[in-house]
C-alpha cells in the first residue's frame, strides 16, 4: 500500500515580525480524517501559525523559513490568486468571533451563497439547494429562516454553525478552526465541537484545531501538540497528553486547571510562577527555563531537541524534524523538547 | 453576613412597547462570615445584573439585601457610601477597571487618602503593604496600566479592593481574561486573601469547575433564577436540578491527573 501524502504538513515553519523571531520552527502534519489539536497560552504562536499557513500573516510579519504543502503543493510563495481559491476553498476556516466574521449587513444565506458561487460555481437553484444541505448537515434544520436571518438575530451558537456552513461550502479537504468556541458558554461549545468531530468523520476532512484550552482540546483530537512561546514542546497522542505529559509545562498547564489537576477543593492551585515571556523574546535557551520547577543552568544556554520518549529509535534529524512521520497522528509516538531526556542531563 | 430575599431586577423593553425584561427574577440566597457562595450560570442569565445590585450599581426592582443586619436598598447616600467600603468588587476585565490614564500609585491612593483619610506618609505605607500582599513590588507603583501584563493588572485591581479593608468582595469573572497559568496565580491569591482576612466572597463564573474549587457553597443560576443551592461537593457530586447536570456533562470528561514534581 502506497502511504498517501499527508492533506497539510507543515515543515519547520518559521515566522518574524519585525526581526524578531515569533514562530521557531514549527512542524505537523495531518492526514485525511484525522484531528490535530494546537494548544498554548497567548502569545505562544497558534493564530500565527494558523495565519502563515493561509498566506495571511498581518503586515509587518514573514515566513523566514519552512514550506507549507496542501496535498503536496507548496503554498509558501504560491500567488495570491492561487491562495484566493484556497482560502475558503479547500481550506475551510473558522475563527473565534462568529459575530465578528460576517458580513452584519448581508442576510447569512446570501453569505453562505457567494461561497457556493466563488468556489464551486454554483448559481439559482442549485445553489439554494446546496445552501440548504449544509445548513441542514451543520445543524441548522430551519433552513428559510436561517438563511433569511441578519447575523444578529442569530445566537452565538448558530452564528458558529453559519460559520462552519460557510467554511465547508468550499468543500475543503482541511478545516482550520480557531478558538471555534471561546466565545461560547460549555453547553454551546461542547455542541459545536461534537459538530467538528462529526464532520472530520463524516467528511475525510483534516482538522487542525487550536485553543488555549487543554481541556477542549483532548478529548476531541487524535494527536495534541502543545506550544509554549513559538514552539512545540511536546508531541503526543491526545490521551497520553493527560495521562502521561512529559514537558514540563505541560505538566505545569495541567496541575494549574482547577477542572484537570484533581486538587482539592479551596486549596492552593500549583501555579506557574512568573511571566509569559513577550513575543520574540526568545533567551539562548529553553523559553521555559525561567518558569520551570526542574531547570538547571544548562537549561538557559541549548535549546532542546526533540527527544522521542516511547521507541528505541530516535527520530531523525534535527531541530526542525517533526517526531510524527507520514501523517499518522494515530502513532504512539510521543515527543518532547526538553533537555532533561537528552543524554547527559 | 449577607442576606438576599427575592431580589428582582427588570429591565425596560429595548424595544418600545415590548415586554420588560426580567434579568433578575425573585433570587434568595445569604453569606456567611469568611465564606464563599459560587454563583454559577451561562452568559445573560443575570449573574453580573445580581452583583450590581447587591452594591446598588443597579437599583433594584424588588426585594430586600440585607449586609450586617442593615437594609442596604434603605441606605441614604452617605451610609451608602460606608457600606461600599465593607463590600468591594474585582471586575472581569483588568483592562477596562482601571484608568488607563492613572498611575498605579495614584489609582490606590486615592481610596486610602480621600475614603480613609489617611495622611499622606500613612497611605504610602499602607500601599506598599497592599502591593506586597498581593505579590507586586515597589517598581510596580510606578507603572502606568497598559505597561502591566494582565495578571498584574487584576493583582492592582485586587489591592485596589482590599484597600478599604472590606469584609465582604465580589470576584465577577476575576480571571477569565487570563491565561490558565496566570489563572492559577490569581486564584491562589484569593484563596489566600480571604483565609488571612476572613473575607466572605461572592465568586462568579460561567466554569462551573473554576466555581467548584473556589466556594463553600454553590448557587447555579438560569434565566434570572436559582435552579439550584448547596454545598459545592453535594452540588457536585449529585446535581438535583437538570440544568446543573447539563453544565457538568459540559465539562471535558478527564481523570483527575496525577503528575509529579520535585520537592
Amino acid at each position: 500500500m502506497t502511504p498517501q501524502p499527508p492533506v497539510l504538513a507543515v515543515d519547520g515553519l518559521a515566522v518574524e515580525i519585525a526581526g524578531a523571531p515569533v514562530l521557531g520552527g514549527v512542524s505537523l502534519e495531518i492526514g485525511a480524517g484525522e484531528a490535530l489539536g494546537l494548544v498554548g497560552e497567548s502569545g505562544c504562536g497558534k493564530s500565527i501559525t494558523a495565519l502563515a499557513i493561509l498566506g495571511l500573516l498581518p503586515r509587518g510579519a514573514r515566513v523566514s523559513a519552512g514550506s507549507v504543502r496542501l496535498r503536496g503543493g507548496e503554498l509558501l510563495g504560491a500567488s495570491e490568486e492561487a491562495l484566493c481559491r484556497v482560502r475558503g476553498g479547500s481550506v475551510g476556516m473558522i475563527f473565534q468571533e462568529p459575530g465578528a466574521c460576517l458580513d452584519p449587513v448581508m442576510r447569512v444565506g446570501r453569505q453562505i451563497g457567494e461561497s457556493l458561487r466563488l468556489h464551486r460555481g454554483l448559481r439559482g437553484a442549485a445553489q439554494h439547494a446546496a445552501l440548504r444541505e449544509l445548513l441542514v448537515e451543520v445543524g441548522l434544520s430551519e433552513t428559510d429562516r436561517v438563511a433569511r436571518a441578519y447575523p444578529h438575530e442569530l445566537s452565538g451558537g448558530m452564528q458558529q454553525r453559519t460559520m462552519i456552513a460557510m467554511a465547508l461550502a468550499g468543500e475543503p479537504v482541511l478545516l482550520i478552526a480557531d478558538e471555534p468556541t471561546t466565545a461560547l458558554d460549555a453547553r454551546i461549545a461542547s455542541q459545536i465541537l461534537d459538530l467538528l468531530d462529526r464532520l472530520r468523520r463524516e467528511r475525510g476532512l483534516a482538522l487542525l484545531l487550536i485553543s488555549h484550552d487543554l481541556a477542549v482540546i483532548g478529548g476531541r483530537c487524535d494527536r495534541v501538540l502543545v506550544m509554549y512561546a513559538g514552539r512545540v514542546v511536546e508531541s503526543a497522542p491526545a490521551a497520553q497528553v493527560f495521562d502521561a505529559a512529559r514537558h514540563p509545562y505541560t505538566a505545569a498547564l495541567i496541575a494549574a486547571s482547577p477542572g484537570l489537576a484533581g486538587v482539592a477543593p479551596k486549596s492552593a492551585l500549583r501555579d506557574i510562577p512568573g511571566q509569559l515571556p513577550p513575543p520574540g523574546g526568545g533567551s539562548d535557551g529553553c523559553a521555559f527555563a525561567g518558569r520551570c520547577a526542574f531547570a538547571r543552568p544548562v537549561c538557559a544556554q541549548r535549546v532542546p531537541v526533540w527527544t522521542l520518549l516511547n521507541a528505541a529509535r530516535r527520530p531523525e534529524g534535527g531541530e526542525h524534524r517533526s517526531p510524527q512521520g507520514g501523517g499518522h497522528l494515530v502513532t504512539p509516538d510521543h515527543a518532547v523538547r526538553c533537555l532533561q531526556f537528552e543524554a547527559g542531563w | 453576613m449577607l442576606e438576599v430575599t427575592e431580589l428582582r431586577k427588570v429591565y425596560r423593553a429595548r424595544v418600545p412597547g415590548g415586554p420588560p425584561v426580567p434579568a433578575v427574577d425573585g433570587v434568595s440566597f445569604n453569606v456567611g462570615v469568611g465564606e464563599t457562595l459560587g454563583l454559577v450560570g451561562e452568559s445573560g442569565c443575570g449573574k453580573s445584573t445580581l452583583s450590581r445590585c447587591l452594591m446598588r450599581l443597579v437599583e433594584p426592582t424588588g426585594g430586600q439585601v440585607s449586609f450586617a443586619g442593615n437594609d442596604v436598598r434603605a441606605l441614604r447616600p452617605a451610609a451608602l457610601r460606608a457600606f461600599r467600603r465593607r463590600m468591594q468588587i474585582v471586575h472581569q476585565d483588568p483592562y477596562s477597571s482601571l484608568d488607563p490614564l492613572m498611575r498605579i500609585d495614584h489609582t490606590l491612593n486615592a481610596p486610602l487618602r480621600h475614603v480613609l483619610g489617611l495622611e499622606p506618609r500613612a497611605a504610602e505605607q499602607r500601599m506598599m503593604a497592599l502591593l506586597e500582599e498581593v505579590g507586586l513590588n515597589a517598581a510596580h507603583r510606578l507603572a502606568y496600566p497598559h505597561e502591566l501584563s494582565g495578571g498584574q493588572r487584576q493583582r492592582v485591581a485586587i489591592a485596589r479592593a482590599l484597600s478599604l479593608k472590606p469584609e465582604f468582595i465580589i470576584a465577577d469573572e476575576p480571571t477569565s481574561a487570563l491565561d490558565v497559568s496566570i489563572q492559577a496565580q490569581v486564584l491562589n491569591l484569593l484563596l489566600r486573601l480571604q483565609r488571612d482576612h476572613g473575607l466572605a466572597m461572592l465568586f462568579i463564573s460561567h466554569d462551573i469547575s473554576l466555581v467548584a474549587h473556589m466556594s463553600d457553597r454553590i448557587a447555579v443560576m438560569q434565566s434570572g433564577r436559582l435552579v439550584e443551592t448547596g454545598a459545592a461537593a453535594a452540588v457536585i457530586a449529585h446535581p438535583q436540578h437538570p440544568y446543573t447536570r447539563s453544565l457538568l456533562a459540559a465539562r471535558p470528561h478527564r481523570p483527575p491527573v496525577s503528575v509529579t514534581f520535585p520537592a
